[in-house]
């Protein structure tokens, strides 16, 4: 079996598990203890009710003897036109939170900011935790490994929650604390709420006003930055971690020892040979860690004001609209899919011994 | 806020439980909302660049806003921004319930009381060149809000309010009908003169034109009935533009991130408003919404039970609405470390209370707990102080007589003790009905979450003295209605607010024909079944409220007829223990010496139109 062949099967393997993911999701929805147009008409009358139902496909309208009745549609029934719907992409709207707003929009509008947040806090993680975890590995057993691997051990130990509420005082205090305001430091910006992503709705901006453009862009990385700390400090603790062990186990291998024999440079040694085979094992953390793009993030954009997707996942469900429930969860499913997907193919390039087997 | 449907099966007034219930989150998550502070540095508001100098009153929304088209909205974070941009006949000023005239000039009544005639103002234009405000303008709001697919509030027309209109045979309009579009009685008599009928005399009319729902915009703006094409479609009005005459017009709303309204040039009053803009950062959560203000990015601060310190409140003065007025400080965070700032606290037009379905409850085990239950110590300690304690469920600001008669009618005939929990009396009540240490009675509770789940907690370690032994189980208000409507619920908290300043808004939650759950299904007020027992409180109970139903009309003779069976209902339900009422609700403002605010009144932050704010 070839490399792609290999990686093909992967791919294919996915649309049984979206189309499992979707059943669940569906039964959660439609067969759970909330009934969705109930939780949309809330405290109020039948005739809204059924209206509801039917624009939701649980009931149908029929005429009997001049009267219109409503009828239950099978869940069978239910489950094709739910599938269905998704796959074609018809998403459906908001019925609770935004009204007659379809999911896409509603989407279009919270992913920047969740994005934004979920970007930097993967780039904090990578551009972090995998130096000082190399580091660290390949100097073993000196007061710089100490350093860092406590400081990874400590990172990883501080629940969200609680960094996240510590960071958000500290910081609103700052002015009492260090003697500095951080909402005036460099660019003025706010401690908690969403930054302004303007220029990432309209790179334009970048040609046409580039001073206000710059400028926004410093105050968005600015403002994002204490929450994308707290939301990657875990994982840029276990990369560090598993960074470090990654490195100390290609380092002591013998292939390591015959090229030093061999006199191969020390830099040749540690970018061609050790980086490549220590990064195999860290592909599936980073890939995992995206998903931090999504469901991680509730907490922080709790806590920090940012109302993203996960925020609105959360209210979707707490508020009773199930309709954007089940839409949200599709879009997720889809993403976390396309992340192990994009795992697959960063392991067929980067292993050679994936599909080694046949060969 | 949940509330989707336009019908309801009994005739006269029904209620609203989605704006209870988003009523109760306001009221809880953050303990009362609060408003208001100097924003030292000229800030920094995210997400919009249309924020710019000038005088913009920064303040925090804290509920999701959901729609700004006026027939759409039930919810309060939306009706706070849709009070600067719409206006209706009559206005309740600063949220207070007396209710003044807006854009009417006058209005004349039928003896009857069932034909009305109002006169509007000349010359009042609306936002974006939409034009002048006329007769025929009013009947096409009204319609829209009977028959939009987008309205979430046609009942109040059809049902509440009762113009006379015709169901889909061509009948008589009656509440459950479906309605025949554009059969309404409303009619343009002239230019600027609109006139009305009603199917059965109502007193609260004014009170209910007054309500948001009712704000006139331009004839044919929205397509979404029958005879227009619209100029615009319902998601622009609903998210992006306004097309009302209010003082200010629709700037931005970025959903769920800020939303910001600028002055509006051509408002009929020269000198109004005093702001530039009014900007809201959403913010839903408490911890977030202290930050925020605390590091002066809000005018209005809101400041979340956690942070609240009722040592630093001092009140100056008490109005004769019963809004105080003082000081709130020295805060302890951020920019305004150290500041103290000007503080405002008015009890609001609505109850927060504990229900029991009787039919599954024993009648000891509900006046156990009404012996049990000690306001003066939840208010307190769970509410820090912050809500007043509730006795009746009619909030002492409409309470027939006012506050001091509520207070004489409590002191003198409340049967389970003020201010103290009997547990002896609860203990005896319980052990006559067979029930001691060995053999409790298992109570399960379905709270609201937050707040209140605290509160029956507390409840709950007492009522084990009382040999009942409750579980609390912490409810969202989607599964309350649910379980409700099933007649699943024993015992569950909720609350009401005010859809107009009347005490048969209130009572009609203990109106025992609308108790039953098995007939109304979720269209019951309260999931309490009442109906289903026979005691001479519950025959009372639904006699007063015939009489109630019987006596509609705003005069003075009926007045009087009402007043009595209001008070006759909360007696029955002080006997047989339906709802025992905890708190009325209570809302704070905070804000710096830099603005200046009129108080707002108990209709709730969320009427206070903003034309004569000012800030430096």
């Amino acid at each position: 079996m070839s490399r792609w062949k290999y990686f093909l099967q992967r791919l294919v393997l996915t649309v049984p598990i979206l189309l499992l993911a979707m059943s669940i999701v569906f039964l959660i929805v439609r067969a759970g203890p909330l009934d969705p147009a109930r939780a949309i008409v809330g405290m109020g009358n039948p005739a809204g009710y059924h209206d509801v139902a039917v624009d939701l496909g649980i009931e149908r309208a029929v005429r009997v003897d001049g009267e219109v009745r409503y009828v239950d549609v099978p869940l069978w029934q239910q489950y094709v036109d739910f599938m269905a719907g998704l796959l074609t992409l018809d998403l459906g709207q908001s019925w609770v939170i935004y009204p007659e707003t379809s999911v896409y929009e509603v989407i279009a509008l919270r992913a920047p900011r969740t994005l934004w947040l979920g970007f930097w806090s993967v780039l904090i993680a990578l551009f972090v935790g995998i130096p000082l975890g190399f580091y660290a590995g390949l100097n073993p057993n000196t007061w710089g490994d100490y350093t860092a691997s406590f400081g990874g051990i400590v990172w990883r130990a501080m629940p969200n929650f609680w960094l996240a509420v510590i960071l958000v005082a500290v910081l609103s205090n700052s002015q009492q604390l260090f003697g500095f305001s951080w909402q005036q430091l460099v660019v003025p910006t706010n401690v908690v709420t969403a930054p302004n992503l303007g220029f990432l709705t309209d790179p334009g901006m970048f040609l046409s006003d580039p001073g206000r453009a710059f400028n926004q862009l410093l105050g968005a990385t600015k403002q994002i930055l204490p929450a994308a700390i707290v939301l990657g400090s875990s994982s840029m603790g276990n990369e560090m971690r598993i960074g470090r062990t990654a490195v100390l186990e290609t380092i002591n291998s013998n292939y390591v020892e015959t090229a030093r024999a061999k006199g191969v440079s020390a830099r040749s040694i540690v970018w061609k040979h050790v980086f490549r085979n220590a990064l195999i094992p860290l592909i599936p953390i980073i890939t995992a860690e995206a998903f931090l793009l999504i469901g991680g993030s509730v907490i922080v954009e709790y806590i920090f004001a940012i109302n993203g997707l996960g925020q609105l996942f959360f209210t979707a469900a707490t508020k009773g609209d199930l309709p954007l429930v089940g839409s949200l969860a599709f879009i997720f499913i889809l993403l976390t899919l396309s992340l192990n997907v994009l795992q697959d193919f960063l392991y067929t390039i980067i292993d050679p011994r994936v599909g080694y087997e046949e060969n | 806020m949940l509330d989707k449907d336009n019908l309801s099966r009994r005739d006269f007034l029904k209620g609203t439980g989605g704006v209870a219930g988003a009523s109760v989150l306001a009221g809880c998550d953050g303990g009362g909302s609060g408003d208001s502070t100097p924003a030292e540095s000229t800030d920094t508001t995210s997400g919009s660049d249309g924020g710019d100098a000038g005088t913009t009153l920064n303040m925090i929304n804290t509920g999701t806003m959901t729609s700004l088209d006026p027939v759409a909205i039930s919810d309060t974070a939306s009706g706070i921004v849709a009070n600067q941009c719409y206006e209706g006949l009559m206005t309740y000023p600063n949220a207070n319930p007396e209710v003044e005239q807006n854009l009417a000039t006058g209005y004349e009544t039928s003896d009857d009381f069932l034909e009305y005639t109002f006169t509007l103002q000349e010359g009042v234009q609306y936002h974006n060149d939409m034009g002048e405000l006329t007769a025929s303008d009013v009947v096409y709001s009204w319609e829209r809000l009977a028959a939009s697919p987008a309205s979430e509030r046609a009942y109040f027309i059809l049902d509440s309010m009762g113009i006379e209109a015709q169901n889909q045979n061509g009948e008589a309009y009656a509440t459950g009908d479906e309605y025949q579009p554009g059969s309404m009685q409303v009619e343009a008599t002239g230019d600027y003169e609109v006139s009305f009928t009603l199917r059965r005399p109502f007193h609260a009319t004014m009170q209910m034109l007054a309500y948001g729902n009712f704000a006139i915009h331009p004839e044919g703006i929205v397509g979404d009935i029958e005879g227009y094409d619209g100029e615009v479609d319902q998601e622009t009005i609903a998210t992006s533009a306004s097309y009302g005459t209010g003082p200010f017009v629709l700037d931005f709303w970025e959903q769920g991130d800020s939303a910001q309204v600028t002055a509006f040039e051509d408002f009929r009053r020269d000198d109004q408003p005093k702001l530039d803009a009014i900007n809201w950062a959403i913010i839903e959560k408490p911890e977030p919404q202290y930050r925020y203000a605390t590091n002066g990015n809000a005018d209005l601060l809101k400041i979340p039970t956690q942070y609240y310190d009722p040592g630093k409140v001092s009140v100056e003065e008490t109005t004769e609405a019963g809004q105080e007025m003082g000081t709130y400080g020295p805060i302890s965070s951020g920019s305004l470390n150290g500041t103290t700032v000007n503080y405002l606290r008015t009890p609001e037009i609505g109850t927060y209370y504990i229900a029991f379905d009787v039919s599954n409850t024993e009648p000891a085990v509900r006046k156990a707990v009404a012996y049990m239950v000690n306001r003066e110590e939840i208010a307190n300690s769970t509410f820090k102080k912050r809500q007043p304690v509730a006795y009746h469920l009619t909030p002492p600001a409409i309470y027939p007589g006012g506050a001091e008669a509520y207070d004489q009618h409590v002191e003198e005939n409340y049967p389970y003790g003020l201010a103290e929990s009997q547990i002896e009396n609860a203990k005896q009540v319980m052990e006559e009905a067979g029930y001691g240490p060995d053999n409790q009675y298992e109570l399960t509770i379905n709270s609201y979450q937050g707040i209140f789940t605290e509160m029956v907690r507390g409840l709950r370690d007492k009522l084990s003295a009382a040999h009942i032994n409750a579980s609390v189980e912490p409810t969202d208000f989607a599964t309350i209605i649910e379980k409700g409507k099933k007649g699943n619920l024993q015992c569950y908290t909720l609350g009401w607010i005010a859809d107009w300043p009347a005490p048969d808004n209130f009572v009609q939650l203990m109106a025992p024909e609308y108790t039953d759950v098995a007939e109304l299904g979720q269209s019951a007020l309260t999931y309490t079944n009442w109906s289903e027992i026979d005691t001479d409180a519950k025959t009372q109970a639904q006699e007063a409220w015939d009489t109630i139903s019987n006596n509609l009309d705003p005069s003075d003779e009926a007045t009087q007829t009402r007043a009595e069976a209001y008070v006759q209902l909360e007696e029955a339900n002080w006997e047989d223990v339906v709802l025992i009422n905890i708190v009325h609700g209570a809302t704070e403002r905070f804000y710096g010496d830099n603005v200046s605010v009129e108080p707002f009144g108990g209709m709730g932050i969320s009427r206070q139109t903003h034309y004569t704010t000012t800030k430096e």
